[in-house]
């Protein structure tokens, strides 16, 4: 690759590494696999820069999303942890229990199927819209809409209840 | 008070805020980038993917342009196999390149430094070979050369004749990856577009395009990856992996299936047993009995079989090199440096040398 292309990769990775990193910390919930995430589309998009290196950004988190979406299908690959019920997390005074309750459904969103997550990180961590959700996860609008709703509905089944008698508003 | 929503937002930002730190990432990519680039390259002079074949000749060789010599077509018939490769004439870009059995060298494609790709194409109202303004890649001609199409890499595709002017721009979020690529219907008036969510199709004659969502492909999908048309010109083909083998980067997907799809309305028409890939469009006999497969090993390795459209059972011996069914039901291969006619079981009938002039250039070779 010509020099210039692998100056303006090698710049690419240092501005927006640790933005990427972010995403897929959020959507894995662990570190390393967060990073193997990260590299793998990274590597990718190195392999075609010249190709794509005019809209890069847009190309590796297309990848990091769907690369983490499509793990769902790809059962040696699945981190999620399978909760029926989310532990409780002792509490002490007010502060307490608002760390408590992102604890709680910190767990819950990592239980979650690998693709209502992605919709989840995509909607709420990006302030993604739909449509922009939609076009990053290579399905239509509709379905985001459905997997945010059922994964919304999934939460609220897990810490629902609990979060109310911390004293949250539903 | 705080509501679901709230707390969502709050936990997704600290697993967020809890990432490790960027450490030598662009260093570790590189490594897997280019890892990944041997693997595309392996893959693809192995089994020649997307119309062509690798074959010989230099660059520069092609700038020269050699003494004129009128290329004759070679004989079409020849009983028994030689034992001393026929050596083929010399290319010139001065009149079209017949190979044996009447197929034609319709474009060459030399690869220049930093993945740049240069184009020389035969233009049929001239007979000549010229070299073309642009340089997609993956690029896809029609059968008679007179259009192209190439991604825009932000989904959109754009339709353009040999002197770079447009014909028309479409918008299907055309798929970006390794095999995708534009492909046009044997008769050269539909142009099948792969799409992230299944495939389009763009009719040449009233410019307009209908999307087919299929999620179904895209999810079945195999590493090879690709659609081919069938001979009808009416029906699609693409290949499906066996879900019920775990995926993994180890090893390559298993393929169950062939499964066809009619281009007029997107709708599954049949499956048909498969342990491979159709090669290409040109890999599908006239007669619709038999198609050219390209079967992945565990390994990556690839080989192309002759399969049954039936059953999908092989017969024959692997073939080297890029295969197509010519119109008379014989294969063509275009190698690496020879080419071969073998009839419709794979038995070789007649081994050709290539000209020297093709080393290091891509040929692709219509039927004719």
């Amino acid at each position: 690759m010509r020099q210039s292309l692998e100056d303006e990769f090698t710049a690419f990775v240092a501005a927006r590494g640790q933005s990427l990193l972010r995403i897929a910390h959020a959507l894995t919930g662990d570190r390393e696999a967060a990073q193997d995430l990260v590299q793998g589309a990274l590597a990718k998009a190195y392999a075609k820069w010249p190709r794509i290196h005019t809209d890069a950004e847009a190309y590796v988190r297309k990848i990091i999303y769907n690369d983490r979406a499509s793990a769902w299908r790809r059962p040696g690959r699945q981190n999620e942890v399978t909760v029926a019920e989310v532990p409780d997390v002792a509490t002490s005074d007010h502060h307490d229990q608002h760390v408590a309750d992102r604890l709680t459904v910190q767990r819950a969103l990592l239980s979650l199927p690998a693709r209502q997550r992605a919709v989840l990180v995509m909607r709420y961590l990006e302030d993604r819209s739909v449509e922009e959700t939609a076009e990053a996860l290579g399905c239509r609008p509709g379905t985001v809409a459905s997997q945010a709703s059922r994964a919304l509905v999934k939460l609220r089944g897990l810490v629902g209840d609990r979060l109310t008698s911390m004293g949250g508003a539903r | 008070m705080r509501d679901l929503e709230e707390s969502l937002r709050d936990a997704v930002l600290d697993l967020a805020d809890d990432a490790p730190l960027a450490y030598d990432l662009a260093a570790v990519a590189r490594t897997r980038g280019r890892r990944i680039r041997q693997r595309r390259r392996a893959a693809l002079s192995a089994f020649v993917v997307v119309m062509v074949a690798a074959v010989a000749v230099p660059y520069v060789a092609l700038r020269r342009e050699p003494p004129q010599r009128v290329v004759e077509p070679a004989p079409t018939v020849t009983v028994a196999p030689s034992i001393v490769p026929r050596a083929l004439p010399e290319f010139t870009v001065k009149s079209p390149y017949r190979l044996p059995g009447g197929a034609t060298v319709s474009m060459l494609t030399l690869p220049g430094a930093d993945d740049s790709k240069t184009y020389v194409s035969l233009d049929r109202s001239t007979g000549r070979y010229r070299q073309l303004a642009f340089a997609y890649d993956p690029l896809g001609m029609s059968p008679d050369g007179r259009l192209f199409a190439g991604s825009t890499g932000r989904g959109k595709v754009r339709i353009f004749d040999a002197d770079d002017r447009t014909v028309d721009t479409v918008d299907v979020r055309m798929r970006f990856d390794f095999h995708s690529k534009p492909e046009w219907s044997p008769d050269g008036s539909r142009l099948l577009l792969p799409t992230e969510e299944g495939f389009a199709v763009y009719d040449v004659a009233t410019r307009s395009h209908r999307v087919f969502n299929r999620p179904d492909i895209r999810y079945f999908c195999p590493d090879l990856c690709y659609f081919t048309w069938l001979p009808n010109g009416r029906e699609v083909a693409v290949a499906h992996r066996d879900e019920g083998v775990r995926r993994t980067e180890e090893r390559a997907d298993v393929i169950k299936s062939v499964v066809v799809y009619s281009a007029d309305t997107g709708v599954e028409v049949r499956s048909i047993p498969m342990t491979g890939a159709p090669v290409s469009t040109d890999a599908w006999s006239p007669d619709g009995r038999s198609v050219l497969i390209q079967v992945q090993q565990p390994d990556f390795n690839t080989s192309t079989r002759i399969a049954g459209t039936d059953t999908g059972a092989l017969r024959g011996d692997p073939i080297t090199g890029r295969a197509m069914f010519l119109p008379d039901g014989r294969i063509l291969t275009v190698g690496n440096r020879y080419a071969e006619l073998l009839t419709a079981d794979g038995v070789p009938l007649e081994e050709m040398k290539l000209p020297s002039q093709f080393d290091d250039v891509i040929v692709t070779v219509t039927r004719s």
